[in-house]
């Protein structure tokens, strides 16, 4: 398998905040072997531990969210149609024809419906739609739909990747679970005879929704120090005014308030020796990521994120660079290898 | 799939924006094979099939001529530019709404034979402003992603001109797989009935009075109908263009606005933006229609826009009527219909042939 097709595999799973378990099996099957133990908390974190051959090893978190943004059924109209509400922040713009699958007692099908042009008010021509405004056909009856896909079914979108110029991928979902891809290549990567300490690979839950996933499962592994992964915006051509990097240049390592400064320098130092590339990102307030709440965890967990770059995030064709992966990949073996960091703040 | 549907498959799929409908020729020619008497390509792109008539009623020495039409082409996109940042900036060709292109995948096919794929790229929704959540970015805004970094790695890629269309799969769905998605189902719907129209009457001969011109042609995206031209060289006495009806069948909207109703059979059309129908002709086919026990349904409303004028005010004029099969989404990459609906469609059309009275 390539780190092409385990991102593919990882981001076509259904997890929808709130139905991470959904992909429990599928991802024992997946990534289990990579690691000793697995387990599955009481909030559907799921937890993977690879253990060092070390005595008395200090603990290493690697957090990635397992959860994705989506929908889910919260009505039905005459003629085959379903209402939606989002689950964390769905893009609605490219919701309007747009293609879904419906995880209820069988899985279905259905497109987002839109009215044509020609038969709307002029001013209604432009006007996107809030999500509750919007209705999903599906092709089967009402009657059916409240059997098939009960109040609460998740809805996703439907997963499409392909390859682009340069090793760009698009897909779905790609926030997060593309990260833990990469952390799990390279975990995989590096034998428990070189890790500097054991290997807790936290998916975790709710991400998209609050971040509860990141703060109990922080509080379940009390690790000694922990790198948290996701995803952040590439630059793209509306974004001049913003800060954004690049695609194409790497980890972006962020230098935040909440980010432990140490650990962040000795990051880079890292990706710098190992000749890995970075591209600093700076965070004044929250990073928008399960660092915030690993910081804080507990007595407290000393964290640094770092980040994949990708577009249109939160959208069915999310845009990523398998460059940045690799690096993402690599930069993840150096960490859980570095005898440095244990040192500094392993106990 | 049945046979049916495995043609609308082919056909969905094929490559055929406006202008550029080489592929959808290639597939329609392979699929009619040896079952017509000629197959001819005019000057503009139109693909005339002719099926002879015979009988008692077939004027041998100066037969009257029937034009059945179906339009080939499908809404798409040209490449305009490459921006430094090495993103494309496109036009769309034909109708295309914007609301329904953020976030599409998009295969552009280039002049020098290759596939490029690409991405309508949409903002993030974090950093987007409430005005761009609440209104449709126009699409000269819009961009393509296709993976260059520079300028000159998208002009290596690409040339201005280049085209592309929708970068979806077909498939069915819904009870039973009743419903079909994909792209340009407006109007390969039609031209896949037109293709076993032809069949048909090759596996089953009957006296036809006319000989009948299938005529598929190009351009109607972009309202300058190639039909019209396939008019003025078929000079038929009469024509039936068979084409996707754009409906609106969705909950809470008002009956007459619904346009027509997927389920509800083909679509008879009496007025649209180009012309109002001949009369004996329409009541001909609903006559047809309800001797042979097919379903249909009367067009409600008078807007959408098609060929019919063209052919209609052709010449001295042509008595011209409009088939066609309700289709939800058209010019988005996931259109919706109903395989019944066209199978009505098909049906009526090879009935009419065959019942021939005027």
């Amino acid at each position: 398998m390539t780190l092409n097709e385990l991102i593919v595999k990882l981001c076509g799973m259904m997890t929808v905040s709130g139905n991470e378990r959904h992909a429990t099996r599928e991802l024992e099957a997946l990534i289990g072997p990579t690691f000793d133990e697995m387990k599955v908390d009481a909030v559907g974190n799921h937890l993977f531990l690879k253990k060092s051959s070390r005595k008395n090893a200090p603990k290493i978190l690697i957090d990635c969210h397992l959860d994705e943004i989506g929908m889910m059924v919260s009505g039905y109209e005459d003629g085959g149609f379903l209402r939606v509400v989002n689950v964390g922040g769905v893009d609605t713009r490219i919701l309007p024809a747009g293609e879904v699958v419906i995880y209820g007692k069988e899985t279905l099908y259905g497109v987002v419906a839109t009215s044509p042009t020609y038969l709307l008010p002029p001013d209604d021509t432009e006007k996107l739609k809030k999500i509750t405004e919007l209705l999903i056909d599906t092709g089967y009856s009402k009657e059916e739909l409240q059997e098939l896909a009960p109040l609460g079914t998740p809805v996703g979108f439907k997963p499409v990747y392909g390859k682009l110029m340069n090793g760009r991928i698009y897909g779905k979902a790609f926030d997060d679970k593309a990260c833990g891809a990469c952390a799990v290549w390279g975990i995989d990567a590096v034998p428990r005879s070189e890790l500097a300490g054991d290997v807790y690979f936290l998916f975790s839950t709710f991400e998209e929704t609050g971040m509860l996933g990141g703060r109990t499962g922080g509080f379940g592994v009390r690790p000694d120090y922990a790198l948290c992964m996701d995803v952040t915006h590439a630059a793209i051509p509306d974004t001049p005014d913003l800060t954004l990097s690049p695609m194409g240049s790497g980890i972006s390592i962020t230098t935040g308030v909440i980010c432990n400064r140490r650990l962040t320098r000795m990051s880079m130092d890292l990706c710098r020796n190992g000749k890995i590339p970075f591209i600093p990102e700076a965070a004044t307030g929250s990073t928008g990521t399960n660092t915030n709440v690993l910081n804080n965890c507990a007595e407290g967990i000393p964290t640094t994120l770092w980040s994949l770059p990708i577009k249109s995030m939160h959208s069915a064709a999310e845009v990523l660079a398998l460059e940045d992966a690799k690096a993402l990949a690599a930069g993840v073996s150096a960490f859980i290898r570095s005898k440095e960091i244990a040192e500094v703040f392993g106990k | 799939m049945t046979k049916g549907i495995e043609l609308i498959k082919r056909l969905s799929l094929a490559f055929g924006p406006s202008g550029w409908e080489d592929d959808v020729r290639a597939v329609i020619r392979e699929e009619i094979g040896k079952a017509a008497d000629s197959i001819t390509e005019d000057r503009v792109g139109n693909l005339i099939v002719r099926v002879k008539g015979r009988g008692l009623d077939y004027n041998a020495s100066k037969p009257a001529r029937m034009m059945i039409a179906a339009h080939m082409d499908e809404v798409g996109f040209m490449v305009k530019d490459v921006t430094d940042e090495g993103y494309l900036k496109f036009s769309p060709i034909g109708g295309m709404d914007p609301r329904v292109l953020c976030g599409r995948h998009v295969m552009i096919h280039t002049d020098k034979g290759t596939e490029v794929p690409a991405m309508i790229a949409t903002k993030a929704i974090h950093l987007q402003s409430a005005e761009d959540r609440a209104k449709a970015t126009p699409t000269k805004k819009m961009y393509f992603d296709i993976g260059a970094r520079t300028k000159e790695e998208g002009f290596k890629a690409v040339s201005v001109g280049d085209c592309g269309v929708f970068d979806s799969d077909f498939m069915t769905f819904g009870k039973d797989g009743a419903f079909l998605k994909g792209k340009a189902l407006d109007d390969r719907l039609g031209c896949a009935a037109l293709i076993e129209a032809i069949r048909d009457l090759h596996d089953s001969p009957c006296d036809l009075p006319f000989d009948v011109y299938f005529c598929f042609t190009c351009n109607e995206e972009i309202g300058i109908s190639g039909a019209g031209v396939a008019a003025f060289t078929v000079e038929p006495d009469m024509a039936l263009l068979v084409e996707a009806c754009a409906v609106n069948d969705l909950p809470g909207v008002p009956g007459a606005s619904r346009v027509a109703s997927l389920g509800g059979g083909c679509v008879l059309t009496l007025v649209d933006s180009t012309a109002l129908y001949d009369q004996s002709l329409t009541a001909f086919l609903r006559h047809t229609a309800e001797d042979q026990g097919v379903r249909y349904q009367i067009k409600q409303g008078t807007g959408d826009v098609t060929d019919g004028g063209f052919i209609q005010r052709s010449m001295a004029g042509v008595k011209t009527a409009l088939l066609s099969v309700p289709v939800r989404y058209t010019h988005s990459a996931a259109s919706v219909a109903r395989y019944a609906d066209y199978e009505s469609a098909r049906d009526l059309l090879i009935a009419a042939l065959r019942n021939w009275k005027a």
